[in-house]
């Protein structure tokens, strides 16, 4: 190797030079690896100044008619007091000495307690998204956070969060505490000034609420929900926004109602709502002809999602809602039934790009939020554009979240009750853009969520109504455009959705809010 | 001269389509241009959730097909232009998920030798740079369990050391970073495509009309998730150690004009599928300028 020949020698110079290319390509190298792309993982929100504190929203109805004088709360100490004063004192000091990560995180869940926990809940439901193997026996421990899992699981924590914000409305006006930082000018306030009163602490009764729901739905997930609700609490304080005992006061209202809520999930029949036998003679599923029922698509075969869903429990007047009922499907031997079949076919066929990005963009399939997460990642842009109080957010939530779910329950029933096959199980020719959902067809359970959500938010949000509702139009065609439903699901579906949606509705009117 | 030419424009086509990268050891030659056309097919029914292996009947056997095109022109002695570009089916045996068919990226390399030294008749050793840039050539989609690429747009830089023996043998060695951007999916957000580190070992020789080597190819993500319930998806963690041959002969009386045939294996890999893939091309070298320096 040592030898060198004289044809070395003649390019020596040139050889030289490629070396710096070559040392170039070595820098090119660490700056490719350098490049930062990273996607942050927490969404960075503006902090909220509500436009308006809804001084009367202790008067508001609550969903679980919550009476506010069966909830105790620790005595709030006039602000003379030697105790007050000693807990001002640890604001000056506390807000005048944060650090950058207290900073941070005070920031963090300055955007708004219901919002924050909200989006904290999406990303539980997404999680726990993933289909258990077949044959497993159910484990508690690990919940299938599925589109009719989660619809219950954000109507259960927003209803939480507003029946205990609306509670906490009114003893903040009964006890009229003042904000620490009216009191002492030397707190370094990070959140906006406000004569919003503040005991007991909107943060901690949304903390307290919020945690206690999602352990109940997400057990494994206890350490990590104390640990969040602990934050919360702590960031009020490096904000200068809460004392102690505003706090303390909070914690304690926001568990009271939390039981209250949990107590009515324990019995609205969810529990038996996997029944793979009962559903069976429920529906009187006999009398539909064998070759006429719905049969899962999934290898090993997989029992249909959640059978009995459709006796849940609904939060709006179950009467109203039932009679929202979709109609039965057309026979699939008619002609109507056969178009519906081709058109399936024809789009799975000639299925355009544009159509498969509405499939995909509106599939929120497993590992995701579900359909009726996106809708809350609608609603809570919407609520964070107009501004809204801790409670009038929570009240936006909880009346969608409970249409969604009551769309939903109706959906659901009808899918048992018509047990009504996929295109593809009847065309296996049609190939599909989104995974075939396992269960029957009619009606679209993406339909009926977007119809109920569409409805409700346009009410609250008047000048998005028509962005709302296309939305949801697109929401129900992305299911034919991925090539898992006929249009007359899609339809009926969104129709029996936005019933429930005006339910929601008449419930807004009457509520006090307005 | 003739062995260097030859080698040069066999490889072009089973690297690529093979994917293990498209650059080689060989420069074109001032002026010399080289066309390729290949076809591959890869099939799996088993791919690695993590490192362990999994089945999924409601995919069956996934096949993915693929027409390429090459081209690689040697600009001057010391610098090759490469450029790729694929035709991609890929298809599903069981369940219903649709086929997906696009022109999937197009790429583009720049190839210099920065070293050389001859050792006479007991070799040569040659050193090579190359830098890259691939992108899509369509809108396909990037995150379906039947998906024929990541749509990410990617930098690449290689280093590769390669040494000659004499009676037409050779051993090349290469390592090199691939820098994957972030992309938007349908569902309207945005989500990295995991880096990666590519090493290629081969050895190889020629015989008369008569070519073949041998090569094994590790990839490593720098970073990414792992396959969730059987849901792929960009940001999964993709490593492989893949090996394979590749066989050429030239078409006598058209000395311009080679076949070659190549086999791959993966051997053991990371949120991947476990593919063997078989190759077949056609080679034709257009000389443009006759440089008679080389």
């Amino acid at each position: 190797m040592k030898k060198s020949t004289s044809p070395m020698k003649s390019s020596n110079k040139a050889c030289i030079f490629k070396w710096k290319a070559a040392l170039l390509l070595i820098i090119t190298f660490s700056v490719l690896q350098s490049c930062d792309e990273d996607i942050p993982s927490i969404k960075s929100l503006p902090i909220l100044a509500p436009t308006k504190v809804d001084e009367t929203a202790g008067n508001w109805k609550t969903v679980l008619s919550i009476n506010a004088s069966s909830i105790s709360l620790p005595t709030a100490e006039a602000i003379s007091s030697a105790a007050y004063q000693a807990e001002l004192a640890e604001l000056v000091s506390l807000s005048n000495n944060r650090t950058a990560n207290q900073t941070s995180t005070a920031n963090y869940w300055a955007a708004g307690a219901v919002v924050r926990w909200n989006e904290i809940a999406r990303a539980l439901v997404a999680k726990y998204n993933i289909a258990p193997v077949v044959g497993a026996p159910a484990n508690p421990n690990k919940p299938f956070s599925n589109p009719p899992f989660a619809a219950r699981a954000y109507a259960l924590l927003s209803v939480a969060q507003y029946d205990a914000l609306v509670t906490s409305w009114k003893f903040k006006y009964q006890i009229n505490r003042p904000a620490p930082a009216s009191t002492n000018a030397s707190i370094k306030l990070l959140t906006p000034e406000t004569t919003l009163p503040s005991f007991p602490s909107e943060h901690a009764v949304v903390a307290e609420a919020s945690r206690k729901v999602l352990e109940f739905l997400f057990p494994a997930e206890k350490e990590y929900l104390q640990k969040l609700a602990n934050e919360n609490r702590d960031s009020r304080k490096w904000a200068g926004a809460n004392t102690q005992s505003d706090l303390d006061a909070g914690t304690s209202l926001g568990s009271q109602v939390a039981t209250l809520a949990i107590n009515r999930a324990k019995t609205d029949r969810m529990s038996q709502a996997g029944s793979q036998t009962t559903f069976i003679d429920y529906f009187n599923i006999a009398r539909i002809a064998e070759s006429d029922r719905w049969i899962s698509l999934e290898l090993p075969y997989r029992p249909p999602m959640l059978p009995l869903y459709g006796k849940v429990k609904t939060w709006y007047d179950s009467l109203s809602a039932f009679a929202a009922l979709p109609p039965a499907p057309p026979a699939l031997t008619s002609v109507e039934f056969k178009n519906a079949l081709q058109e399936v076919r024809k789009i799975a066929d000639e299925r355009t790009r544009e159509q498969w990005r509405i499939a995909d963009f509106w599939a929120d399939g497993a590992g995701t939020y579900t359909p009726p997460g996106h809708w809350n990642l609608i609603a809570q842009e919407l609520i964070i554009e107009s501004k809204w109080s801790e409670v009038r957010s929570a009240r936006g939530f909880s009346l969608m979240n409970r249409a969604v779910m009551d769309a939903g329950i109706l959906c659901w029933y009808s899918k048992y009750q018509y047990y009504l096959p996929r295109p593809s199980q009847l065309d296996p020719a049609i190939k599909t853009a989104t995974g075939i959902p396992n269960f029957p067809s009619y009606t679209s359970g993406h339909a009926s969520f977007s119809g109920a959500a569409a409805t409700l938010l346009a009410y609250l949000f008047p000048t998005q109504a028509n962005r709302l509702l296309n939305q949801a139009d697109e929401a129900a065609m992305s299911r034919l455009y991925g090539g898992i439903h006929y249009r007359f699901d899609n339809d009926r579906g969104k129709e029996c959705g936005a019933k429930i949606g005006q339910l929601a509705v008449a419930w807004a009117q009457a509520d006090g809010a307005n | 001269m003739q062995f260097k030419i030859t080698i040069g424009f066999i490889l072009m086509v089973v690297l690529s389509a093979q994917g293990q990268g498209m650059i080689d050891g060989f420069m074109r030659g001032r002026g010399n241009l080289t066309t390729a056309l290949s076809y591959s097919t890869e099939s799996y029914d088993t791919y690695y959730v993590k490192d362990s292996a999994v089945n999924n009947l409601n995919l069956g056997t996934i096949t993915t097909k693929s027409v390429n095109l090459f081209a690689a022109f040697g600009a001057t002695k010391y610098l090759d232009v490469v450029v790729g570009l694929p035709f991609v089916s890929a298809n599903a045996s069981q369940g219903y998920w649709s086929t997906q068919s696009a022109l999937q990226d197009f790429s583009i390399y720049l190839k210099g030798r920065v070293y050389e030294k001859d050792f006479g008749a007991l070799g040569k050793l040659s050193a090579i740079a190359a830098a890259g840039y691939i992108m899509p050539a369509s809108n396909y989609v990037p995150d379906a369990p039947v998906a024929i690429g990541h749509r990410s747009k990617n930098l690449e830089g290689r280093l590769l050391v390669q040494y000659r023996l004499p009676f037409g043998l050779f051993v090349m060695t290469q390592g090199g970073y691939i820098q994957r951007g972030n992309i938007t999916i349908d569902r309207g957000y945005e989500v990295s495509v995991p880096d990666a580190w590519d090493y290629v070992v081969r050895v190889g020789g020629s015989y008369k009309i008569l070519y073949a080597d041998a090569w094994l190819n590790i990839q490593r993500a720098r970073s990414g998730t792992n396959i969730g319930a059987g849901v792929p998806f960009p940001t999964n963690a993709v490593s492989y150690q893949r090996a394979g041959f590749t066989l050429y002969s030239s078409v006598p009386p058209i000395k311009n004009i080679g076949v070659s045939a190549g086999m791959s294996f993966t051997l053991s890999g990371e949120n991947i599928g476990k593919a063997t893939r078989i190759s077949i091309g056609i080679v034709y070298n257009v000389p443009v300028i006759k440089d008679k320096n080389n």
